[in-house]
């Protein structure tokens, strides 16, 4: 029971992350059609300048403006990098974005080095002890803000605003027709990616030291994953995709790491597990657990 | 006075030039049927009129204002709009809101606008009510047809322009599709038809033929349903 309570709730607060990366991957999907590779270096950016400002400003300032800067960055690729290339193939946006990610990186090494930083945590100490099992104010607001972020997209999509995006994504001429403008709809959602982005990173990087490029090294592949797994359209997709994930992970790293032939020979279990499920619901269910068009 | 004058408009893609220098008017409260072969440059004369393109020269101008080069956001706000070649409804959203995205520019001051707008909608193309929850994407291309068109008036517009309303469509839907663009011009819009179909002659005040860029006819369209000669020359239609 102890162990199985452990694993459930370090699996659900484990997979948070990437459920949180995984809305802002649905969230640019959904309004520009794009796989964004730069999403995790929205949150790396923010968490670095929340990192230099916490030296001189209460920490819960510096993650405010860090999360500023990621809106920033958002808009920054969209004006720069999406922008140019609207009328592209989507495959050459992918790339796009990975270099957007990989020069991100770069220029974090070139500022700085590749030495481990942390950053105070923006409450200290154990939130509450379930089962014997300790769980970290840094954990749950993870997990609060993973909940936040989720009901106020679901809202943003119900409004005419959120319908506009969606209908931009879709049938762009028709978009401009009606009045709407592609153009204003695509900037509004990179800015908002940059801004799930900038809360994802200021938050999963107070969970633990972090270098150059974190939230994308530790958390883009499996966010991919879990909003893939989703269905990649889909919101509640994407964090049922990520705690799911998370779930695996655990489970599999609680249990299977038991058997000895196991931990012998396969190190990782717990990410193998997961590609595992990736590739089993993409057999099985080609569009995703919840996924539809939208 | 014209609702739509077009002075020597040359357009094109890139380098390509495509009109030659076209002019015409409509008159307020017309239908004018904009005919000619594939290719002739119908939709790029309309796309340049509500502005998805910039002419290269020439002079538009919409109720005695220029409106030459304007975007289509304010083109919308002045009461052009137009129903796009292939449709191009939103195929992830329902028939409702698709109907309300037609109504955008004036969701804020114009409310009770626009639910008379969407009754009206719903008057033309009863379909349209049954079907107000079902995606776009999943209806049939004539259904789609009649959004598309229902989108359009959503704007309530001064001029609708529609650019192949029945093409794809049985004989007998493209008869309602025209039936309701004779109603649409008794509310007192002004209606710019673009077509490939002579039958859509019966529903217009004016014609217009376009051949490589230009146009090459202007009428009351009585002289093309005579004439065997001008069917074959500007149409390609039979004898
Ligand atoms: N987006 C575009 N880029 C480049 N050339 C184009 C584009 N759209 C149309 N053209 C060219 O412009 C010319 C006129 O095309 P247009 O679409 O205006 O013809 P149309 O009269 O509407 O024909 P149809 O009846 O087949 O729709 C054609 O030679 C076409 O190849
Ligand atoms: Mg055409």
């Amino acid at each position: 029971m102890q162990q199985f309570m452990s694993a459930l709730l370090l699996g659900l607060i484990g997979g948070a992350p990437f459920a949180l990366l995984g809305l802002g991957l649905v969230l640019v999907y959904r309004g520009s059609r794009v796989f964004n590779f730069a999403q995790g270096e929205f949150g790396t950016v923010s968490a670095f300048t929340a990192y230099l400002l916490s030296f001189r400003l209460p920490i819960g300032i510096s993650m405010l403006i860090g999360i500023g800067v990621g809106v920033l960055m958002g808009l920054l690729t969209e004006r720069l990098v999406v922008q140019p290339l609207f009328n592209a193939p989507k495959v050459t946006l992918l790339v796009a974005t990975a270099a957007v990610a990989t020069g991100s990186i770069a220029l974090q090494l070139a500022i700085g080095d590749a030495a481990l930083r942390s950053y105070p945590p923006l409450i200290e100490g154990n939130a509450f002890e379930p089962f014997n099992v300790p769980i970290r104010w840094q954990q749950l607001l993870v997990v609060l803000a993973l909940a936040g972020v989720a009901i106020a997209l679901y809202l943003f999509f119900k409004t005419a605003l959120g319908t506009a995006v969606l209908a931009a994504a879709q049938e762009p001429v028709a978009t401009d027709l009606v009045g709407i403008g592609t153009r204003k709809m695509s900037a509004l959602v990179w800015g908002l990616a940059g801004l799930v982005g900038g809360i994802t990173g200021v938050i999963v990087a107070a969970l633990q030291p972090f270098t150059p490029g974190y939230v994308t090294s530790d958390f883009l592949i499996f966010a991919f994953v879990a909003a893939v797994v989703g269905g990649m359209t889909s919101m509640p997709g994407a964090v049922l995709g990520g705690l799911v994930l998370g779930l695996v992970q655990s489970f599999s790293a609680s249990y299977l790491a038991d058997i000895r032939w196991i931990s012998d020979n396969i190190p990782a279990v717990g990410e193998v597990t997961v590609f595992i499920l990736l590739i089993a619901v993409l057999a099985f269910r080609p569009t995703g657990l919840l996924g539809k068009e939208a | 006075m014209a609702l739509l004058e077009v002075e020597d408009l040359h357009a094109g893609y890139g380098a390509l030039p495509v009109l030659q220098g076209v002019s015409f008017d409509i008159p307020e409260g017309e239908t004018a049927v904009l005919l000619g072969l594939n290719g002739a440059g119908k939709t790029t004369t309309v796309s340049n009129l509500v502005g998805l393109y910039k002419p290269t020269k020439g002079v538009v101008r919409f109720d005695g204002e220029e409106i030459t080069g304007k975007s289509p956001a304010e083109l919308v706000r002045r009461g052009m709009a137009m129903v796009p070649e292939g449709r191009r409804t939103f195929p992830a959203l329902t028939v409702l809101q698709n109907l309300k995205l037609g109504a955008w520019v004036r969701r804020k001051h114009d409310k009770a606008g626009i639910d008379a707008s969407l009754e009206r909608v719903f008057e033309y193309f009863p379909r349209l009510a049954e079907r107000k929850d079902q995606l776009a994407g999943s209806m049939s291309g004539g259904e789609q047809q009649m959004l598309a068109i229902g989108r359009g008036m959503m704007a309530d517009p001064r001029l609708l322009i529609i650019d192949e309303a029945s093409l794809g469509l049985s004989p007998l839907l493209a008869k309602t599709v025209f039936a309701v663009v004779d109603r649409i011009k008794a509310d007192g819009v002004t209606v710019i038809l673009v077509e490939q179909n002579i039958g859509a002659l019966r529903h217009a005040d004016r014609a217009l033929v376009m051949e490589k860029g230009q146009l090459v006819y202007q009428g009351h369209g009585d002289e093309i349903r005579d004439s065997a000669r001008l069917r074959e020359t500007y149409l390609g239609a039979p004898a």
